[in-house]
C-alpha cells in the first residue's frame, strides 16, 4: 500500500497538494471567524452534487420542464428532499456570499497582496448570481417564468445592444424551447464550468498568501488547518446543512402552476435575494429609469467594489469601503423589507389583492399537481390546466361572467378553507347580478325560497327581478304564510319549503350532491309533490310535461343541459324573455352563444361554455388518490364526500328538523328513520360515484334521472 | 496549482498536538456527515427505479391480467399459420406522460382448426429481445438478430439455438358472443431459461 502511494506521489506529488490544504498555516490558531470561505465553498459543492442528480431527471422543453420537475418533486423517491436542498441551498449561498464579502471588506482582506484573490471572488459572486437567476426559470412554473421575463427585459434595456442581447438570452423573441435549453446549458454547463475554474484560482491564489491574519490575535501562536480549524469549518458546514434540511422538511421547495403567458398572474416575484432590485425598479420610471435601476446603479456598486483595493490605500479609503459595503447591504435589507411589507401587510388594497392572488396561485399549483398525477397529455401540463374545468372554468368565469356575477361562498363564518378554496371562488366587490356560488345546490335553492334572501344581494337584489313575480310569490306565499302560522306549525312549514328546495335542487343532478340526493330520495319525492301541488310552482314555471306560464323553465333546472342552454341565450321564451320584460331587455343577461350557425360570432366557444358550466357545477375530474383520501375519512355525518363541510351539516340539521317536524306535525311528510339511516350510511358506494364523477362525460349518465324520483316504498 | 509557500515546517507551533486525535475523528465525521446529506438525497432519486416499482408503458391491467383485444376470431384462418396482429395498449404511460392508445409489440396468432382456441406467440425473441417474423417458405419463425430459428409453434428447432428458451406463449381468451380474441399481454425477461414476466 505504502509503495503504491509512494509510486503515485512520485508521479503526481499529491502528498504535497494534500499537505498544502490540510497543514496550511492558520494565523493565530483556529478561529470561528475563519470559517466563512469554507462554508461558502461547501454550499457550492452541495449545489454541484444535488444539481448533478437533478440534471439526470430534468427535461428542458416547454412541454416537459414543469412536468419533469413535478415528477421529481412528487413521484420520485427522495425527489422532494433533493430538490428542496438544491432550492434552499441557493439561498444559503447568497447569505454566505454576503457574510463572506462583508468579512473581507471589514477586515480589509482585499488589500495587497490579496487583490487578485478578491477580484476572483467578486467574479464568482456574479457567476453565482447568474446561477440563481437561470435556475429560477428552469421549473417553468408561473413564478419563474414571469419573473424571468422581467430579468430578460432588464437585459433588453442595455443601451444599443439590449435587444440583441435579450434575443440571444431568450433564444428568439419569445420564451420557448430554446429559452429553456439555453438557460439550462448556462445553469448546468457554462456557469458551473466557469465557477469551477474560478474556485480553483481563488483557492490557489488565496493559498499563496493564506488566511488574512486576525489583527487582534497577532500574538497568538499559529496552528495547522488540520484538525482544529477543519473541525470548526465542519461544524459550521453541518449547521448550514442542518438548517437547509430542516427548512426543506418544513416547507418543500415551491413549484407554482405551469407557466402560461396568456393568463393573468400577479404574484410574479424574483427570488428573495433579488427582491431589492425588484423594489428599486419601482422607484425609476420609464425605459431610462429601468436602465438606471437595473444596470447603472448595480454597475456602479460593482465598480466601487472592484476598485476597493485601490481606494483602500488612501487614508480614509478603508473606512469608506467598509461604510460603503455596509450601506449597500443595509440598502438591500431595507428595500427587500419594504417590498415584502408592501406585499404581505394584508391592509392595503394592493396587498390584499396580492395575497388573494397568492392563494389562487397556490390552489392552481395544487390542482395542477393533482391533474399531473392522473397523467399529463403529450401537449403538456399547461394544456392540461387550460382544459381543466376547475382552473380554466374559473378563469373563463372571471373574464366573461364576473363583470356582473360574483361567485363566492356567502356564509359569513370563516370556514377552514381547503386547498382548492380559492379556485371555487370569484369575488366581485360590486356585483349587479346574483351570486352564483353553489348555483342549483340545496343551500342555493333554500336561499331562493327565503323571503329574507331572495331580494338580497346574493339573489335578485341587483336585478330587475327584485320587483318581479318570483320575489312577490316568495314574500307572500312563504313569508306572509309563515308569519300567520301558529308557532307550533312554523317548523313543519319550514320543512316543507326546504323539501321543495331540495326537490328543485335534485333536478340539477350536481355531482357533489349525488350521494345526498340518493340518500334523501324519499324527502325529495315529497318535496316534488309540494312543488307541483301545494306551492303551485307550475302555475308560472314549466316543469317536465306540466306547461307553466312566463317563468323560466324548471325542467332540469341547474343541470348541465339547462345551464348550457341558459348561458347560450337566456333571452328566450324558455328562460327570462317574456311580456313582463320586453322593454327591459338591456337589463337581462346577454346570450353568449347565440349564433349556432356561425360560431365566429359567438362570445364563447362550445369548449369554453362547457368549461364554465362544469366549473359552476363542480364537475371536474378527481385523482384516485384524492378520492381515496376523502374516502378514508370516517363515515360520520360531518364527513361525507362533499367538498363543503357545511353541506353535510345542513343535511344533518335537516334530518333533525325532519324528525322534529314529523313528531310534531305531519308524520307522513318525512321519514325520520330513513333519513337518519341515510345520513349515517356507509361510504362504500361513494367510491364508485366519485370515480364516475371523475370520468363522466358531459352527458348525464342514464341512471341519474331515476335517482331524483325513486320509489320510497321500495326502499328497505 | 500555485507553488506552496507555507507548510508545517515554517509554522511557529509544533505540527500536531497529540491530543488532537479526537478532534481529527470528529472533524472527519462532521465533514463527511455534512456532505453525506445531499449525496444521500441524490442517490435516493437515482435509485428511484429500484426503490419505487412502477409499471412502465401501460398500467398493466387489473389483477385478472392485462387483457387486450387483438383480433376477431374470423380473422385467423384455421390453417396453423402464425399471423401477426397489432396490439394496441389502451393506456400507455411514460413517467409523467399519459398517451393516447398506441401500438405495442404485435403478437402472432394461429389455430389449427375452427373449434380450437387460437395460440398467441410473443414476437419478442427470448434471446435479446429482437422481433421475430414468420417465414412462410420454411414454415418457421426466425429471429434476424442472431439467427434463432423456431417452428411455427415457437419451439426451438435446433439444440444449439442461441435462444435460452422457446418463444413465449401468451394466454388467449375468446369472447363467445362477439368473437373477439383477447390476449393477456405481458413481457418476459430475456436471456434466461425460465419464463419470468416483467
Amino acid at each position: 500500500m505504502q509503495s503504491i502511494l509512494n509510486w503515485l506521489d512520485n508521479r503526481t506529488g499529491f502528498r504535497r497538494a494534500v499537505h498544502s490544504v490540510f497543514y496550511q498555516r492558520v494565523p493565530g490558531g483556529a478561529k470561528w471567524r475563519y470559517i466563512w470561505g469554507t462554508v461558502l465553498l461547501f454550499a457550492v459543492v452541495v449545489q454541484f452534487i444535488t444539481g448533478l442528480f437533478l440534471w439526470m431527471h430534468y427535461s428542458p422543453s416547454t412541454q416537459t420542464a414543469w412536468e419533469s420537475v413535478n415528477y421529481i418533486e412528487h413521484e420520485m423517491a427522495g425527489g422532494s428532499l433533493l430538490r428542496g436542498i438544491h432550492h434552499y441551498m441557493s439561498s444559503a449561498v447568497m447569505v454566505l456570499i454576503a457574510l463572506h464579502l462583508m468579512q473581507v471588506v471589514i477586515y480589509g482582506a482585499y488589500r495587497a497582496p490579496r487583490e487578485v484573490t478578491y477580484w476572483i471572488g467578486l467574479a464568482m459572486m456574479l457567476v453565482l448570481f447568474g446561477l440563481g437567476q437561470t435556475g429560477y426559470l428552469l421549473p417553468w412554473d408561473q413564478r419563474g417564468f414571469q419573473a424571468s421575463q422581467v430579468a430578460t427585459n432588464i437585459v433588453g434595456v442595455t443601451p444599443g445592444v439590449g435587444d440583441d442581447m435579450k434575443s440571444i438570452a431568450v433564444g428568439g423573441s419569445e420564451f420557448g424551447h430554446h429559452t429553456l435549453t439555453r438557460f439550462f446549458a448556462l445553469h448546468a454547463g457554462v456557469l458551473p464550468g466557469i465557477l469551477l475554474v474560478l474556485v480553483v484560482l481563488h483557492a490557489a491564489v488565496g493559498r499563496r498568501h493564506g488566511y488574512t491574519p486576525d489583527e487582534e490575535a497577532a500574538d497568538q501562536p499559529d496552528a495547522p488547518y488540520w484538525p482544529d480549524q477543519a473541525l470548526r469549518d465542519g461544524v459550521a458546514c453541518l449547521a448550514v446543512m442542518g438548517t437547509v434540511l430542516a427548512i426543506t422538511m418544513l416547507q418543500p421547495a415551491h413549484l407554482g402552476p405551469p407557466s402560461d403567458a396568456t393568463v393573468e398572474f400577479n404574484t410574479a416575484r424574483p427570488e428573495w435575494y433579488f427582491r431589492f432590485l425588484f423594489q428599486l425598479l419601482k422607484y425609476f420610471q420609464g425605459a431610462s429609469g429601468m436602465f438606471i435601476a437595473s444596470q447603472l446603479i448595480p454597475g456602479l456598486i460593482m465598480l466601487v467594489m472592484v476598485l476597493m483595493p485601490f481606494i483602500g490605500k488612501w487614508n480614509l479609503g478603508r473606512r469608506f469601503n467598509t461604510l460603503f459595503v455596509l450601506a449597500v447591504m443595509a440598502g438591500i435589507v431595507v428595500l427587500s423589507a419594504i417590498s415584502f411589507h408592501e406585499d404581505m401587510n394584508g391592509e392595503t388594497e394592493k396587498s390584499k389583492h396580492y395575497l388573494a392572488d397568492l392563494r389562487l396561485a397556490k390552489a392552481e399549483a395544487a390542482r395542477a399537481v393533482e391533474l399531473a398525477s392522473m397523467g399529463v397529455p403529450v401537449a403538456g401540463a399547461r394544456e392540461q390546466t387550460r382544459q381543466d374545468p376547475m382552473i380554466a372554468g374559473r378563469r373563463l368565469f372571471k373574464v366573461y361572467c364576473a363583470n356582473c356575477h360574483s361567485h363566492h361562498d356567502p356564509s359569513p363564518d370563516d370556514k377552514i378553507a381547503d386547498k382548492y378554496d380559492a379556485l371555487r371562488n370569484v369575488h366581485l366587490e360590486e356585483p349587479t347580478a346574483p351570486n352564483l356560488y353553489g348555483f342549483g345546490s340545496r343551500e342555493w335553492m333554500e336561499g331562493m325560497l327565503d323571503p329574507k334572501q331572495i331580494a338580497g344581494p346574493n339573489y335578485f337584489g341587483h336585478t330587475i327581478f327584485a320587483e318581479g313575480d318570483m320575489v312577490d310569490w316568495v314574500n307572500y306565499s312563504i313569508g306572509d304564510e309563515l308569519a300567520d302560522l301558529p308557532d307550533d306549525e312554523k317548523k313543519a312549514f319550514q320543512m316543507k319549503v326546504k323539501a321543495a328546495a331540495w326537490a328543485i335542487s335534485s333536478l340539477a343532478e350536481l355531482p357533489y350532491q349525488r350521494e345526498m340526493d340518493e340518500q334523501d330520495s324519499a324527502q325529495i319525492e315529497q318535496g316534488m309533490e309540494l312543488v307541483l301541488e301545494e306551492f303551485s310552482c307550475i302555475d308560472c314555471h314549466t316543469l317536465g310535461d306540466d306547461e307553466g306560464g312566463a317563468g323560466p323553465d324548471l325542467t332540469g333546472y341547474g343541470s348541465e343541459e339547462w345551464l348550457t342552454e341558459f348561458i347560450r341565450n337566456p333571452q328566450t321564451e324558455r328562460f327570462y324573455y317574456n311580456e313582463d320584460n320586453y322593454d327591459e331587455v338591456d337589463r337581462l343577461m346577454p346570450g353568449f352563444v347565440t349564433h349556432p350557425d356561425d360560431p365566429d360570432l359567438n362570445t364563447l366557444t362550445e369548449e369554453e361554455l362547457s368549461l364554465i358550466v362544469r366549473w359552476m357545477r363542480r364537475d371536474w375530474p378527481v385523482a384516485e388518490e384524492e378520492a381515496a383520501s376523502e374516502e378514508s375519512t370516517p363515515p360520520t355525518t360531518e364527513a361525507t364526500e362533499e367538498p363543503e363541510a357545511d353541506t353535510s351539516d345542513e343535511s344533518t340539521e335537516a334530518a333533525d328538523d325532519a324528525e322534529d317536524a314529523s313528531e310534531e306535525a305531519d308524520p307522513e311528510e318525512s321519514e325520520p328513520e330513513a333519513t337518519e339511516k341515510s345520513t349515517e350510511s356507509e361510504p362504500a358506494p361513494e367510491a364508485s360515484t366519485s370515480e364516475e364523477t371523475a370520468t363522466s362525460e358531459p352527458e348525464a349518465s342514464p341512471e341519474e334521472p331515476e335517482a331524483s324520483e325513486p320509489d320510497a316504498d321500495d326502499q328497505p | 496549482m500555485s507553488e506552496v509557500t507555507t507548510n508545517t515546517t515554517d509554522n511557529k507551533t509544533v505540527a500536531e498536538p497529540r491530543r488532537s486525535f479526537g478532534s481529527k475523528v470528529l472533524a472527519a465525521l462532521v465533514g463527511i456527515g455534512a456532505l453525506l446529506v445531499p449525496t444521500a438525497a441524490g442517490f435516493a432519486v437515482l435509485l428511484d427505479p429500484v426503490l419505487k416499482k412502477r409499471k412502465q408503458g401501460g398500467d398493466g391491467g387489473s389483477d385478472d391480467g392485462n387483457w387486450i383485444r387483438v383480433a376477431s376470431l374470423n380473422q385467423i384462418p384455421p390453417d396453423g399459420v402464425p399471423r401477426q396482429f397489432a396490439v394496441i395498449d389502451p393506456k400507455p404511460i411514460d413517467k409523467w406522460n399519459r398517451y393516447e392508445p398506441q401500438s405495442e409489440r404485435p403478437v402472432l396468432l394461429s389455430r389449427d382448426s375452427e373449434d380450437e382456441t387460437p395460440m398467441a406467440i410473443s414476437v419478442t425473441c427470448p434471446h435479446l429481445g429482437c422481433i421475430v417474423t414468420y417465414d412462410a417458405k420454411d414454415d418457421t419463425i426466425l429471429c434476424p438478430c442472431h439467427n434463432a430459428v423456431f417452428d411455427a409453434e415457437g419451439k426451438r428447432l435446433s439444440p444449439d439455438c442461441v435462444s435460452p428458451r422457446d418463444l413465449d406463449h401468451l394466454e388467449v381468451r375468446v369472447d363467445e358472443q362477439t368473437g373477439d380474441v383477447l390476449v393477456n399481454y405481458k413481457r418476459f425477461k430475456g436471456g434466461i431459461a425460465a419464463q419470468e414476466a416483467i
